[in-house]
Parts: structure tokens; sequence; C-alpha cells
């Protein structure tokens, strides 16, 4: 189109903008090498930045963009070592540090210099948690867990007991706290000294209720109990409550929270317990902006220890849920708002107002696909099962390549313990994608659940072939083997998962397996 | 000094010969020299608006030159009418194809990970290849190459198409829509498609990956769709749809974005994925330091 006409198209002018030149990435030029496969130029674009201007916005950056491309690209750690070190002289408050000592630790592993890249992991950490915005709890999992296997590697096994206890001295966020407890309390007990394991499994059950380890560390009463004072009563009671509110049983759930906070239990126990209390007891009013006022209240003076990421989170629940019923008051025939609506209350587990809701956003528009996956999942989880196929095989019988419902429904069908429904869902899910690779381990997990092991390892083989980086499968399938007494192909299976995620949660559990089938390795 | 609209295969060419000059980084992007950040068109007709976009900064010629080989990612899934916001309108995405041949372009190849069968359905393939263009569906690993993404913490490498990386001129073409895990989909996020694994970004933390696959792509041009923007229910819809007939042209992927979320009603800091593309200095986030332009076609 020619300037002229384009003029005619432009009747109205409007500048709204400044006249600041744009700021445009500086590394534009880096990136036009990489793509082009020359990545020395691009290291010299890095380099340039940070000669040039030392103090500017993304020196940091560079230098460890630098450092990145040795370390991948032209795979030299020495060189890229000194790129790394340049960010923890120059640099050492910028957000990249924390990531460029564990990379400099990763190139000093690389040539299997344990002793140096152990302490460059534990400096990465340390880096780590004195930002007041650095990585998250899966980050130092992973770091925390390196360090380790560094010292494991040196023989080392106080270092190893000696990495995870000085990261429990910092103010770790409390899932990353609960699963450091965790896995020295591990060590501990590997290595026979019960007390020493006793007091992490203990501290998990006073401190961080909310975290998946609490479940764990209550199952080590044996261990625990001759050598810490814990009330097992209300730990019980509150274990008891999780497995409660998974079925919905809110008032159970309610009566159960009670009990903790009348017994002689930790503070951080109590206070879980009673936000528990103010969250069940929101749903079955239905008073959200009642709620939300308690909840916001009470989470001002919880210990930091259970102020994990699911209780702001469950806060900003209830405030949108508030939000979003006034929104469906001032437009009643809004789908869309029901549709919303009736998603967040089936995700806070208000499952009777869900439906409704839900039911509503359907008749206003029918076709939304949302809505009519999350009004089955509610069902399914009120025990409607054949009111939740009906509406997804209606779904299906119109979009036979949905194959997400068909996986999404098997999953959830599983979890209310509906083993069969759930398998004709995940067989369908096959049938409809033999080739995707987690087709065949929704199937696995299926059959597993089903007890029928030796089909679900057909299935989990089938997911490896297809995709051999699918690390899921290799741990799912390790555990199967094993079971079944498939020592050498249960113990290459659990290697592949470490080497494939060496920093997973079930990493330890790996671990173990592998010791416990007699293999000596640390990853 | 490179001038304006320098494809990248002659910047390569260039560099060679200018040797220790291109390590300077400084003013070598085709964005100098425009005559503003963003052009913000609004009328009735898709086509109009996406021409009248690239008009204003400068035309197709200020970024095609004689000879380029030129890729175009639009958004192109599923095969409902461009009223309900799925995909880039079919119109723009010929509109663009025939604008880059006009302006002499050797090949013009649209990618998509959709099917073909879809396309055609909703109308891209005969908007392309009315236009001169190429449809390509990405389907095999062997059309990716492994690149290494230095500014991440996450990817650290990843398949990229090769359409994309040995393009001359790489031109983004998204549509404007809600999307139920990255919260929107816009230019950055429509960049997944040229790359392999796409699951990975989801189990990975998608905004992360997105901000950090954002940085390893060298944007020549962004034209957004927003002729209808899908509020709800996306990124397949059907949701609520806004009719805000416009369209936005830009080279920064970060301040297109940013601009587009006034659809809804979102500030750019909110968005992870949007934030983050900023502090790898991919581009800019703050609208005041923007030169925008609104025009009405």
């Amino acid at each position: 189109m020619s300037i002229r006409i384009c003029r005619r198209f432009l009747l109205v002018w409007l500048a709204i903008g400044s006249v600041a030149a744009q700021a445009e990435d500086p590394f534009s030029d880096a990136t036009r090498h990489i793509m082009a496969g020359d990545y020395e130029a691009a290291i010299e674009v890095y380099d340039t930045y940070v000669e040039n201007a030392p103090q500017g916005e993304h020196a940091a950056l560079a230098a460890f963009g630098a450092g990145s491309l040795q370390q991948l690209a032209l795979e030299d750690p020495e060189a890229a070592v000194r790129s790394f070190d340049r960010v923890l002289t120059g640099y050492r408050q910028s957000p990249w540090a924390p990531e460029a000592a564990r990379r400099k630790a990763e190139c000093l592993q690389a040539v299997e210099n344990w002793g140096e890249a152990g302490s460059a992991y534990q400096a990465a950490l340390e880096l780590a948690v004195a930002q007041s915005e650095g990585p998250g709890a899966d980050w130092i999992n992973e770091v925390s867990l390196a360090a380790a296997d560094c010292f494991y590697e040196l023989g080392d096994r106080e270092r190893v007991v000696e990495t995870y206890e000085r990261a429990l001295d910092q103010s770790l966020p409390p899932n990353a706290a609960a699963t450091t407890h965790y896995r020295v309390g591990n060590c501990y007990e590997t290595a026979g000294d019960a007390p020493n394991a006793a007091r992490h499994y203990a501290r998990i059950l006073t401190d961080y209720p909310f975290t998946r380890e609490f479940g764990e560390a209550a199952g080590k009463r044996g261990l625990i109990e001759p050598h810490q004072e814990i009330n097992w009563d209300a730990c019980e009671a509150f274990s008891t409550s999780t497995d409660l509110r998974q079925r919905a049983a809110l008032e159970e759930s309610i009566e159960r929270c009670r009990a903790v906070m009348d017994m002689d239990a930790s503070r951080a126990l109590k206070k879980a317990a009673e936000f528990r209390i103010v969250v069940d007891e929101t749903i079955l009013s239905g008073n959200f902006s009642e709620g939300s006022r308690r909840l916001r209240s009470l989470t001002r003076d919880l210990p930091p220890s259970v102020r994990v990421e699911q209780v702001t989170q469950r806060l900003q629940l209830f405030d949108q849920v508030a939000g979003m019923e006034a929104e469906v008051e001032r437009n009643p025939d809004s789908g869309p708002a029901h549709a919303t609506l009736g998603e967040l209350y089936v995700r806070m587990g208000s499952l009777d107002k869900g439906i409704e809701t839900l039911t509503r956003a359907l008749e206003i528009t029918p076709y939304n696909i949302s809505s009519r996956l999350n009004l089955c999942f509610a069902l399914i989880r009120r025990g409607r099962v054949a009111e939740a196929r009906e509406i997804a095989d209606r779904h299906l019988a119109e979009h036979p390549e949905a194959t997400n419902v068909m996986n999404m429904m098997g999953y959830q069908l599983l979890q209310q313990q509906h083993i069969e429904e759930a398998l004709n869902y995940f067989r369908r899910y096959v049938e409809a994608a033999p080739e995707e690779a987690n087709a065949h381990d929704s199937y696995g997990e299926g059959l597993m659940t089903a007890g029928r092991l030796e089909e679900a390892r057909g299935e989990y083989q089938r997911a490896v072939a297809l995709d051999p980086t699918f690390s899921n499968a290799y741990y799912m399938l390790g555990s199967i083997q094993q079971q079944l007494g498939e020592e050498t192909e249960a113990r290459e299976a659990y290697a592949r998962f470490l080497e494939l995620t060496p920093g997973d949660p079930r990493a330890p559990q790996a671990r173990a397996a592998i010791e416990e089938l007699g293999g000596i390795s640390n990853r | 000094m490179l001038q304006d609209g320098f494809s990248r295969r002659r910047f390569l060419k260039c560099s060679a010969l200018l040797g220790a000059q291109t390590t300077l980084g400084f003013g070598l992007g085709r964005a100098s020299g425009l005559p503003m950040d963003l052009a913000v068109v609004t009328g009735d007709s898709p086509e109009r608006n996406c021409t009248a976009a690239v008009e204003a900064l400068g035309g197709f010629s200020r970024f095609v030159r004689e000879g380029d080989r030129v890729t175009i990612k639009p958004n192109p899934i599923g095969t409902s009418l461009p009223e309900q916001a799925i995909h880039t309108h079919p119109d723009m995405v010929g509109a663009v194809v025939k604008g880059c041949r006009d302006a002499g372009a050797e090949s013009v190849t649209v990618l998509s990970y959709d099917n073909r069968r879809n396309m055609v359905v909703n109308g891209t393939a005969a908007a392309v290849e009315g236009a001169g263009g190429v449809l390509k569906a990405l389907g095999e690993r062997e059309e990716f190459r492994e690149v290494v993404i230095p500014r991440s913490r996450i990817l650290r490498t990843e398949p990229i198409a090769i359409d994309v990386l040995e393009a001359d001129v790489f031109i983004n073409m998204p549509i404007a829509k809600h999307h139920a895990g990255a919260e929107v989909t816009l230019t950055m996020k429509n960049l997944m498609g040229i790359n392999w694994d796409r699951i990975r970004f989801h189990r990975s933390g998608l905004h992360q990956c997105i901000a950090e696959l954002a940085s390893a792509v060298r944007h020549d041009l962004v034209i957004m769709d927003a002729n209808h923007v899908l509020l709800s229910n996306g990124p397949s819809g059907p949701g609520e749809v806004s009719a805000a007939r416009q369209v936005i042209a830009g080279v920064d992927p970060v301040a297109v974005d940013a601009f587009a979320l006034r659809y809804f009603q979102r500030t750019p800091e909110s968005i992870d994925h949007i934030r983050i593309a900023h502090q790898l200095g991919v581009g800019e986030i703050d609208l005041g330091k923007l030169r925008i332009r609104e025009y009405t076609a």
C-alpha cells in the first residue's frame, strides 16, 4: 500500500506517547548471532556490554549471558567459571548472582572438582536466601540436593549432612525447609542416628503442618517417639482433617481442627487448625466477604513456617469469589460471570454451589467447555458419577479429538476411587492418541492403582519408548518393577529418572530404592 | 553505521566485514529511526487496519528487502470464525504476505503447529497461498535446531524452528486472547509454536519459559490482531469477545504486549511473563516511555 493510499485511512491522528526513544533490547545483536549459530560473536557482544557499561542496568545479566554461552554452547567450563565469577564479584546483589553461583558449580562438577563445586552450590544457596525475591522452593531443593551430591561423591557424609543443616540455618520458604528437614532426617536415619533423625522429623510435625512432609513425618512415630516429645493426638487429628477435606467432609474436618485447638499442641499446628476452620466454615456458609475479612486478620498472626503459598492463594480466592458474586448480581444473565464463579466455587470445595452456578452458566452458554468440565469434576466429587459421565460423553461425541477431556475425567475419577470408570476414560485416551506418551502414562497409573502391575508396566514401557525424556514414567516404571521383583530393570529405571530430574521431590525415594536394590549411586 | 531495515542475513554478512564494530551492540536494530514505537489503528476492516499500521511504521519496504526470506508466525489454531477471536484474522495474514511479496521477498513462509486441515477450514490457507506465501505445518523434530538461551534460568537450550532461525525477516502476528494458563496470549506467548517442546513449558514454569524464549528470538516486526479480542475461556474459546477493531504494530514484543493489556484491564506488571521479559532486557514495559500513535482507518 502506498503512503498516499495509506493516508486515506489515517483520518484521525493522536499521539499519546512521549517522545522518548525506544529502549531496544541491548542484546538483540547477540540474539541474531545466536540464531545464526555464531556463539563466539554473541559472547563478544555480552562481554563488550560489561566492559562499556559496567554499571549498566543489564551488566550482571550480560556477564551471566556470556558465562551461560561458554558453559552450554562452547562447553568451556574454565571460561564460563571466569564469567560467572565476574557476576559473583561485581554484581553480588544482582538477581542473577544465585544462578551464576549454581552454574559455576555445575562447571566445576563437570570437571569433577567435587569440593569446589559443593562449595559453589552452598554459596548459591546463601545468595538465594539473602535475596528478598530469590529463587523459589524448587530451585533451593535442587541446589541443596546438588551440593549434597558433590560431597557424597567425595565420600564426605558429614558434609552432606552439614550442607542440609546449613541450608536450614537460613530462612528457607516453608516447603523448602520441610523438604530439607525430611532429607537430613533421612540421612541420619540411614546412618543409624535415630536421635538426630527424630529431631528433624519432629521439627516438621511441630512447625510445618501445611507441607507434604507433615504426613510423611507422622508416619515415623516409632522412630520419633523415644527421642522427641510430640502431641501425637493433635498430629493425628490434623492429618485426619486433611483426609476429610479431600473427601469434602468439611463439618467433620472442622470438628478435628477444633480438637487440635483444645490440645497442648505447637503454636504452628494450632494456627494451621484455626486457619482451616475459618476456610471450611466460610465454604459451608457461603459468606465469602466475611470469610475474607476473618482470614486476613488471622493471616497477620500466622507464624512464618505456616505461611505457605497456599495460604496466600486461599486469601486471594476468597477475595475473587466475593468479587464475582457481586459481578453475577450485577449481571444475572452473563454466562462468563456464572462460569467463572462456578469454577471458583468448585476450586474452593463449595461443590453444591458450584454445581448450581455452573448449571446456570451452561443454560446461558451451553458450549462452554470449561464449564462442562468443571461441572463434571464437581459432580464426581459429590459422588454423582453417572451425571458427570453423561456430560463428558456428550462432549466427547461432539469432539472426539478432545483427549484432554478423557485424561482429566480419568484422573478425577481415579482420585475419588472410581477406578473402573477411570480406566475406561484412560483406555479411550490411549485409543484416541496411541502415539502420545502421556496417554500411556495415564493409563499406566490407572492400571497400577487397580493393582494390574504387569499391564501397567507395559503402558509405562510404551510411554518411555515414545518419549525417552518422560521422567515420571521412569519413576513409576521403577516402582512397578521393584514390586514385581525385577531388580536390575527397576534400578535402571530409577537411575534414568534421577538423571533426567535430579531435583524432583521424589528423588530421595528413588535414591533410597536404588540403595535398597543393591545399587551404588547417588544420582 | 548500519542502516535501518537491515535483514538478518545481510546483518551477518556485514558483521564479518565490520569485525569488532559489530560487537558494540548499539544502534544496529531496525527500531532505531522508526517514526514511532507503536502504531495502533482502529477501523472496521482487519486488512486495512493491518496495512495502515505497517504503513505508519514506514511500510513493508522498511522491513523487507529484495530477495529476503520472510517467516511469519500467526496464531492459526482452530476452525472457528474470525469473529470468535481464536486465530489471527486470515485477511491480515494474507495482507502481510502480499505486503512482503510486493516489497520483493523471495519467499514468505507462514508457520503453524496446528494441522493444515484446520487452516483450510479457518481460511488461513487460502489467504496465504492466494497472496503468494507458503503454509507450513511444523511437526518433525528435524525442522528445529537446538539453540542456547543465555538469558535463562530454566530453559538453557530450546529447539527452535529453522524457518525462524534462518529467516531474513521474522514477523510475529498474534491475536489478543485470554489464556487459562498464561492469563493472556499475546506476542510472546505466540512464540510457543516456533519451539519444539511446548509441554515442557507448562511443566517448568510457563511465564518464566515464555519470557526466556522471547529473549532468544529477534523480532523484526510484530503485528497484533485486536480486531476481536477473546476475553474469557481462552485460548480455544468460545468465550466472551470484545470487538476492539484494532491492530497494533511495532518491533518490541514487550511493548506491544504491554499495550494490549488495555483490552483485559490489566497492568503490564501484573502479567508475569511480560514483567520478566522486561527484566531480561527484551523490551520496554513502561508505556509512558514509548512513542505510541493511534489512528483511525
